[in-house]
């Protein structure tokens, strides 16, 4: 190998002064036999240019020769195609292909390949080549030829070489230096000159740069200087940093600290404030001014009424103030509780105090009054019938109630601040004023009683003979009476004088009822105002309700129209009276009702009895007894007419009807005949009125079509009006599916259900009146439909089966 | 004043029902008022309340008279349904209504969804015998086949008007008295089922 080297050298490369490098063994693919030799070679000029050669025989003896050449950088691929392969390609002006005949050759001439390439601005492209090829160093190439030391040497020295050539780069080096060559423009003759002006220019420009060094070394040391101290300070700066750094680490945390303590004493702040607020709001509310408190400690009634009024109702307002929740927990709320509530005690102890004993001193006193005329509000009643005066009167409350109306506020305090106190105080009243009425009914029905006795003894006198005639006329008066319209004596509170004979008992009843009834009147309407019946959660215990409408059977006929009275017009008057909903409605008549009936409990027996001595002084008088009752009838009629609520005046006829029918009494066959009307006629207002509302679209809209035909338009041409074009059916139709209509119909049951009390039992009788209404809007519906729109294809949503399986459900479900 | 209304005092519910012209409301009439109305005039429904002593109990009894002629079968279902006791009542002068009644008793079994519910039926019109289409056994066998008493009235001559009512009354208040019984003895039951297991 390194004999064929040293060949190639000799023969080949020292003749054109280049140099050998590496060289490789191969032969041409698939033509193993033709051998030739791949050579890098470098030139010796400089720069230095490396050129691989393709050097072969021609024949087996003939000499070595150049085949082909390739500068180094005109190769640009150096293929080894494979780890493990012994071909090696080459990409020069074309591709060529060679096998190498030694792993270990084939691999050092491409790591020289390499090598040599790598300064070139130009390189090859090193494919498929090992790694450990592709490196800068040439131990490879020293190791294996050893024995070309000098070679090697030589081209360990050529990449320094080919450093230290330096090109001449800028335009200025190259005006430079073109102007020193003119300068020496014998240059080329005498080179030995030139270069001794060179040396002499170069001697020349050493000493001035030598000198040019020695006189900057003060500055340079000077300069050393100031760098020592630049460096100094910037020490010193930087340590000051440091130590700024450190203190503004430090502040940062004190800030946070403040910024943290800032924001607690925002809050702590706020909620002192809300809680100022709410203490604020607690105190205001719970306390009662001073004057106040005084007054609650020692007023004395009756004397300071009204401070005690005004007095109470702030107590009312304090002890009633709803605390926000968990702020009744604090014992300063809790001690001005206590407070309040002693004072709240002492409120009750002292209002009832002092009512208690004047309801039982006013009704003592009354009752004593009572015995000597004209003390008390009395009316007096003077009958001429029989020529002779009978005086008898009914004392009025109306001084009592007087007396008592300048409590009313403090009734209404107490009730709601202390309701038993409240309810001890009602008990107290009611059983006072009915011991007094009952003896007021005594004396009162005593009295009536006398004056028949006396008057009746005196007509009989008078007119001993006239009993037959008596009858005969109050028959005419009957049938007179009974095509007239009678006045309303009593519930207009006129006076009806009755005429002509045996009027006698006409009289003193006309006058026991005419007292009665403003009595009655007078007292209800002062009991719900001063007893506050008609307060919505009254707390007044249901005191025990008087069944008045049982005792009817029993009572006789004439009586039971005057009970009758009463208690329609307790009911009526209740029901105007309370302004509350329908439901409560009932509850608050039931409470008047109990209380009047507590009040008055001797009036009906009374009357009763009155009645039966009247019956039993002349069975004839039960004839004008008879009389009286229809004409009590008739202002019945008109009472229940002017209420507003459809169903008690429903029930009401409902019940007149009813007590008609038991008396049996032929004259009043006519008023019978008159209330079942009026029932028939009250029921059907009452469906109506409440029935509008499960269709109420639907009806509005066909109202108006109704209302267009009746106003001449034609039926076929109704659709083409604006408001009730089929479009517009369509809407109302939609706005009722089935759905609807079902809950529409509950709804009303239920209403009505609500409505009906049931006493009266005619909750069955209204819903089916209603569900036969409601079929009958329902098929009037229909026949419009088909009348006015016949091809618009609109039904309703819901059919008559429909409604039928809503009622069967309705029922089913209650 | 003492006494407390309600309590104790017991409510039955009786519906009268039957064809149109029957004489349900004549029934009634005479029953509350003790008279016969001549005049008819179709009912549509009415309701009446009484008291009365039963077995030396009082009790009140609330009558709802009924249209006879109704043009839909389900405005019935709402009182039916209310009903403690029914007097199904038929005119022994027309067999129509007798056959009525048969639609109406399952009318209302099938409202109350109860087999034993206190029911009588009731043969009016009595006093005209001569004109009678329905025969007693005829109406007795019906009776019979349903499990109800069978009963002929005159509302004009008031021939059994109050014992119809007051016999229905008694079936009820049996039924209310037994229904109570069986909810004790429901309940003994069922304690007793409790202590064995």
């Amino acid at each position: 190998m390194a004999a064929t080297r040293h060949t190639l050298q000799r023969e080949i490369f020292s003749l054109s002064d280049e140099k050998l490098l590496s060289i490789c063994h191969v032969s041409k693919a698939y033509k193993k036999k033709k051998t030739s030799f791949l050579c890098l070679v470098s030139t010796m000029d400089i720069p230095e240019t490396h050129v691989v050669y393709q050097v072969k025989r021609s024949s087996e003896k003939s000499a070595l020769k150049k085949k082909q050449s390739w500068l180094l950088s005109d190769i640009h691929t150096v293929d080894g195609i494979n780890v493990d392969s012994m071909d090696l390609e080459i990409h020069a002006d074309k591709i060529y292909k060679w096998t190498a005949t030694n792993p270990q050759e084939r691999q050092n001439f491409i790591s020289n390949l390499y090598f040599f390439s790598f300064g070139l601005p130009q390189r090859p492209d090193f494919k498929n080549i090992p790694k450990e090829c592709m490196t800068t160093e040439l131990s490879s190439v020293a190791s294996t030829d050893n024995n070309s030391n000098g070679i090697s040497a030589d081209f360990l020295q050529s990449p320094m070489t080919a450093s230290e050539y330096q090109p001449i780069t800028t335009n200025k080096e190259t005006k430079d230096l073109s102007s020193l060559m003119v300068n020496c423009y014998y240059a080329i003759s005498n080179a030995e000159l030139f270069m001794e002006t060179l040396s002499k220019d170069l001697s020349v420009l050493d000493g001035e740069n030598i000198q040019s060094v020695l006189a900057s070394e003060p500055q340079v040391s000077q300069l050393m200087n100031d760098i020592e101290v630049a460096i100094e300070e910037a020490t010193t700066v930087e340590s000051q940093l440091i130590i700024y750094d450190e203190a503004l680490g430090n502040i940062r945390e004190a800030m946070e600290r403040v910024g943290q303590k800032n924001q607690a004493i925002h809050l702590a702040n706020r909620n002192a404030r809300q809680l100022l607020e709410q203490l604020e709001l607690v105190i205001t509310q719970l306390t009662i001014s001073p004057e106040h408190v005084q007054i609650l400690n020692e007023a004395e009634l009756p004397g300071h009424k009204d401070e005690l009024a005004i007095a109470g109702s702030e107590l009312l307002r304090a002890v009633s103030f709803q605390l926000p929740l968990g702020l009744d927990k604090l014992s300063a709320v809790s001690e001005q509780r206590k407070k309040l509530d002693k004072l709240r005690v002492k409120f009750s102890l002292l209002v009832a105090r002092h009512l208690n004993n004047l309801f039982i001193h006013l009704g003592n006193d009354i009752a004593e009054s009572a015995s000597t005329p004209g003390n008390a509000m009395s009316t007096s009643f003077s009958s001429s019938a029989s020529g002779t005066k009978k005086d008898f009167n009914l004392s009025s409350h109306e001084s009592i109630q007087k007396e008592l109306e300048p409590y009313t506020e403090l009734m209404k305090l107490l009730r709601v601040l202390d309701s038993k106190a409240f309810v001890q105080l009602t008990k107290v009243y009611t059983k006072t004023m009915s011991t007094l009425y009952q003896r007021n009914f005594k004396t009162f029905f005593e009295d009536a009683k006398d004056s028949l006795i006396v008057g009746h003894f005196q007509q009989q006198q008078t007119h001993p003979s006239s009993k037959p005639g008596n009858s005969a006329n109050a028959k005419g008066d009957i049938e007179a009476f009974a095509a007239l319209t009678p006045p309303l004596c009593l519930l207009g509170n006129e006076q009806w004088s009755p005429q002509g004979e045996g009027t006698l008992l006409d009289s003193v009843l006309d006058n026991v009822l005419s007292q009665l009834q403003p009595l009655c009147l007078a007292e209800q309407a002062f009991c719900v105002k001063f007893l506050h019946l008609d307060s919505f959660l009254s707390p007044t215990t249901k005191t025990s309700q008087q069944p008045i409408r049982d005792e009817t059977g029993s009572c006789s006929s004439g009586y039971s129209g005057v009970e009758d009275l009463c208690n329609i017009l307790t009911t009526s008057s209740g029901s105007t009276d309370s302004t509350q909903l329908s439901r409560l409605e009932r509850q608050v008549n039931e409470q008047v009702r109990a209380t009047m009936s507590a009040i008055f409990p001797s009036l009906e027996t009374e009357l009763n009895s009155l009645i039966s001595f009247l019956e039993k002084i002349d069975s004839l008088h039960r004839r004008k007894l008879l009389k009286w009752v229809s004409n009590i009838k008739d202002g019945i009629f008109r009472i229940i007419g002017t209420l507003n609520n459809h169903f008690v005046i429903v029930e009401n006829f409902h019940h007149l009807h009813d007590s008609l029918a038991r008396l049996k009494i032929s004259v009043l066959d006519h008023e019978r005949k008159e209330a079942k009307q009026k029932y028939q006629e009250a029921l059907k207002a009452y469906v109506t009125r409440y029935f509008g509302r499960p269709l109420e679209k639907l009806n509005f809209f066909f109202d108006g079509v109704q209302a267009k035909v009746g106003a001449g338009v034609k039926e076929s041409e109704i659709s083409y009006q604006m408001a009730f074009s089929r479009q517009e059916l369509r809407r109302v139709v939609k706005e009722y599916p089935a759905r609807e209509v079902k809950k529409g119909l509950e709804h009303l049951y239920k209403k009505v259900e609500k409505h009906l009390c049931e006493e009266e039992n005619l909750l069955q009788v209204v819903w089916r009146e209603m569900q036969g209404e409601f079929i009958a809007q329902y098929t009037n519906i229909e026949k419009l439909i088909q009348r006015c729109y016949p091809d618009s294809n609109v039904t309703l949503e819901f059919t008559i089966e429909n409604i039928l399986e809503f009622f069967s459900e309705i029922a089913q479900s209650h | 004043m003492s006494k407390k209304p309600g309590m104790a005092q017991a409510l039955h519910k009786v519906i009268m029902v039957g064809s149109g012209g029957v004489g349900k409301s004549a029934l009634t009439l005479q029953f509350m008022y003790d008279e016969f109305v001549v005049d008819y005039e179709p009912t549509k429904a009415d309701s009446y309340r009484k008291k009365v002593v039963l077995d030396g109990e009082e009790v009140q009894i609330d009558i709802l008279d009924t249209a006879g002629q109704e043009d839909y079968a389900a405005i019935r279902d709402n009182y039916f349904r209310s009903g403690e006791g029914f007097l199904c009542v038929f005119s022994i002068t027309e067999d129509d209504s007798f056959q009525a009644t048969q639609e109406f008793r399952e009318q209302i079994l099938r409202v109350k969804n109860d087999e034993n519910i206190p029911f009588l039926l009731v043969g009016n019109k009595s006093d005209l015998q001569d004109k009678r289409q329905v025969s007693l056994a005829e109406a007795q066998s019906r009776a019979q086949q349903w499990g109800v008493p069978y009963v002929e009235t005159s509302a004009k001559t008031r021939e059994n008007v109050d014992k119809v009512f007051f016999d229905l009354m008694r079936a009820i208040a049996a039924r209310k008295a037994q229904g109570n019984q069986s909810e004790i003895g429901e309940r003994k039951k069922k304690t007793n089922c409790c202590t064995v297991l």
